[in-house]
């Protein structure tokens, strides 16, 4: 035979059988204060652009605000020019009936009026019959319908 | 000639449409084939090589013998499901896709409540996974599938919850007034533990690893997916995908600024000197802004993977107890903290 | 904390003077241990030093902070940590081998198809001596046997099923004669079960394809044979 097949003379090295996990990185309060002065900036930042949105959209209200006279203006036109047709065409209508006034049925000024209608508020309607109203009792306070009387 | 286009320019949405939805699908499909790489060279690894040059012709592969296979019908369960309840899941998340902008002014469905919009649909998808479980007529589907759906509803909540931070920085439910916002800083800056905080619960509403106990069901006993077979199983997978890519997409939206530069405000004043506002400077415009959005979305979808490759799966307990006993409460001081920050300094937008 | 065990305690009272107590961290014992010059005939081991680990520190011990412990379960630094590690991995090379084209390197002992040698002058070298079919332990091999026409004693069947073949070497290793032996070839599949059921003219068929194989095999083995 041969030879043996023996370990060298000097041995092998050592081997490492230890767990070898380094502990790696910042301190972890290192890496709160960069989160906090991250986070920080970043806030910063967002505030001053929140501020520059609040800013332009004051100056959108102001500009909505300062084009109001503008457009009530328009809309007083058409409205009176409407108003004036819809009395024309009252008048041409009405012509043969003498007692027939053109005017508003409701008003005895003599200043300019559109037709409205009427206002009803909580405050005005004491009863809610309007307010709080309902198909059945459309008619009056009682909640019941009217019944049908022969008129 | 002038007829046909004429009808192409009066059908110009539905163009855009399918033409946005099969960009979307594809690009789904290769993000299977994607996955598999980028999982392989973690793990040191090739994955799949042989099929095309680098393997890029797997997902049709993947597609081609799904879509041959045998499709076993559950016959004393409901039926009509199998394909019902899989594309309930797939229509959601579409139409979820359709509300995100590629520019400004680009998206199919654009209005003043588009977030609410999206969570909407978000919340529908769980619906497949419910119908799919009472379909195949067992227990142990059933069981499986009201586990997943804890899970998703569950997950939900968190998402909900730092979109609802989000929107009390900005004060406007527009997702591109959320982007246009973003010019000044992007979110992630001040709100790096909220995108983290985003970025697991959307890992956990995909149900991808480490939250991905639905997977692991069917291979233990069954999951809500075990009697779909091959073109149902087709749907479910790619609904997944597509999921995780609108999630990615809502990432960089929320957190990243979406199709803005990453670092600084030459957005609008980029292209206006070059070009006179032809159909090349709309084209180049488009291309360049949607690169940029598409490049940040890719850049969360290696995040997936990447987590998906690190981290052994959570026991299904863990998972519901990180979800209601440390995320919500973090959330919930969170929502109540930067609210009182921002009033501090005079910076909430009430006025719109 | 001081608690008894028995074992070591008979050691220290085996142990004569000349101990080098070397009393390791791990307190709660009175554990001694020996150098290497005294351990020379006792059964009890020696360990390395620093074997044991230290108790692990309660949190009233510890020197980390509340805020050290509250942001790394918060910032997920052990998560972090990992997920780096993947990455780094992501970018070193694969270890995969392209294997048609490229194959791994495989020992000289490596078990694969069998064969049966023949001497130099061509005449083959099983006698039916029967050893490799009495120890497979798959009973993979059947031998029948009979007096050839020269007289010589010689098989006129030898089997081996390699479907029930497991492998493991010892048919080679029994062999007197050195006659049945395994190549390093693995790629030998087929289309039918049947050709996988090999018989004497296919083992030695494969012996004389492959002989030049086995004998770089045997000059590089059998030393240790």
């Amino acid at each position: 035979m041969g030879r043996q097949d023996l370990p060298p003379i000097k041995g092998y090295e050592p081997i490492q059988w230890k767990r070898n996990l380094p502990s790696r990185g910042f301190r972890p309060s290192i890496w709160l204060g960069m989160l906090i002065g991250l986070s920080s900036y970043g806030f910063y930042k967002l505030i001053q652009g929140n501020r520059e949105n609040i800013e332009l959209s004051r100056e959108k209200l102001w500009a909505r605000i300062n084009l109001i006279p503008l457009l009530q203006a328009e809309q007083d036109r058409d409205v009176v020019r409407r108003t004036l047709s819809y009395y024309n065409r009252e008048a041409e209508i009405m012509k043969d009936v003498p007692w027939w006034e053109v005017r508003n049925t409701y008003s005895d000024k003599n200043e300019f009026q559109p037709p409205h209608t009427v206002l009803v508020g909580k405050q005005l309607d004491k009863n809610h019959g309007i307010y709080n109203g309902n198909s059945r009792n459309r008619w009056g306070p009682d909640d019941s319908p009217k019944k049908e009387t022969s008129s | 000639m002038t007829e046909i286009l004429e009808i192409l320019e009066r059908t110009e949405y539905v163009w855009y449409i399918i033409i946005y939805i099969l960009g979307i699908l594809l690009g789904v499909a290769y993000l299977t084939v994607a996955e598999r790489k980028t999982m392989g060279y973690m793990q040191r690894r090739l994955g799949p090589n042989a099929v095309g040059y680098y393997g890029v012709l797997m997902a049709i592969a993947d597609a081609l013998k799904l879509l041959v296979k045998e499709i076993i019908i559950v016959r004393n369960g409901e039926w009509v499901y199998m394909i019902g309840a899989p594309l309930i899941t797939l229509f959601s998340v579409l139409l979820s896709l359709s509300i995100i902008p590629l520019n400004t002014g680009l998206s199919i469905l654009e209005n003043e409540y588009s977030l609410i919009f999206l969570l909407g649909t978000g919340s529908l998808g769980i619906l497949g996974t419910v119908i799919a479980g009472w379909m195949s007529n067992s227990k142990y589907t059933i069981l499986a599938s009201v586990r997943t759906t804890a899970q998703l509803i569950s997950y939900e909540l968190i998402l909900t919850t730092v979109v609802f931070i989000i929107v009390l920085l900005v004060n406007s439910l527009n997702i591109e007034i959320i982007i246009d916002s973003q010019v000044y800083i992007q979110y992630v800056i001040p709100l790096l533990p909220l995108c983290i905080i985003y970025f697991i619960g959307a890992l956990a509403e995909n149900a991808r690893p480490p939250f991905d106990n639905i997977e692991a069901e069917s291979e233990l006993v069954s999951g809500h997916m075990t009697e779909l077979s091959a073109s149902p199983f087709v749907i479910f997978f790619l609904s997944e995908y597509t999921s995780m890519v609108l999630m990615s997409i809502l990432t960089s939206i929320f957190f990243f600024g979406g199709y803005l530069f990453p670092l600084f405000d030459i957005n609008s004043i980029f292209f206006l000197n070059i070009f006179n506002f032809n159909n090349l400077y709309w084209f180049f415009e488009g291309f360049i802004f949607s690169s940029i959005l598409f490049i940040k979305t890719n850049f969360f979808l290696f995040t997936y993977i990447w987590v998906r490759a690190s981290f052994p799966r959570l026991r299904f307990d863990l998972l519901i107890l990180f979800c209601w006993y440390v995320l919500l409460p973090l959330l919930f001081a969170l929502c109540l903290f930067i609210p009182c920050l921002l009033f501090s300094f005079d910076s909430l937008t009430l006025i719109t | 904390m001081f608690a008894f065990r028995p074992a070591y305690r008979i050691a220290t009272l085996r142990a004569g003077s000349s101990l080098a107590i070397k009393s390791c961290n791990f307190s709660t014992a009175r554990i001694a241990l020996q150098s290497l010059a005294t351990t020379a005939g006792t059964e009890q081991a020696t360990w390395p030093s620093g074997f044991r680990l230290p108790r692990p520190k309660t949190w009233e011990e510890s020197k980390e902070g509340a805020v050290s412990k509250a942001t790394k379960w918060f910032l997920l630094s052990e998560m972090f940590r990992g997920m780096w590690v993947v990455l780094e991995m992501f970018f070193r090379a694969p270890y995969t081998i392209y294997y048609p084209f490229e194959k791994g390197p495989l020992s000289p002992r490596y078990r694969g198809e069998h064969a049966l040698r023949r001497y130099p002058t061509g005449e083959e070298r099983c006698i039916a001596c029967k050893l490799c079919e009495a120890i497979c332990p798959a009973q993979a091999i059947t031998i029948e046997a009979e007096e050839r026409a020269d007289g010589q004693r010689r098989t006129y069947k030898y089997d081996i099923d390699m479907t029930k073949c497991i492998y493991c070497g010892y048919c080679q290793e029994s062999c007197p004669v050195d006659a049945i032996v395994e190549t390093p070839n693995i790629e030998f599949s087929t289309e039918d079960h049947e050709e996988l059921l090999y018989n004497k003219e296919k083992l030695l068929a494969n012996g004389d394809k492959w002989e030049q194989e086995i004998q770089y095999a045997l000059n590089a083995d059998a030393r240790y044979r």
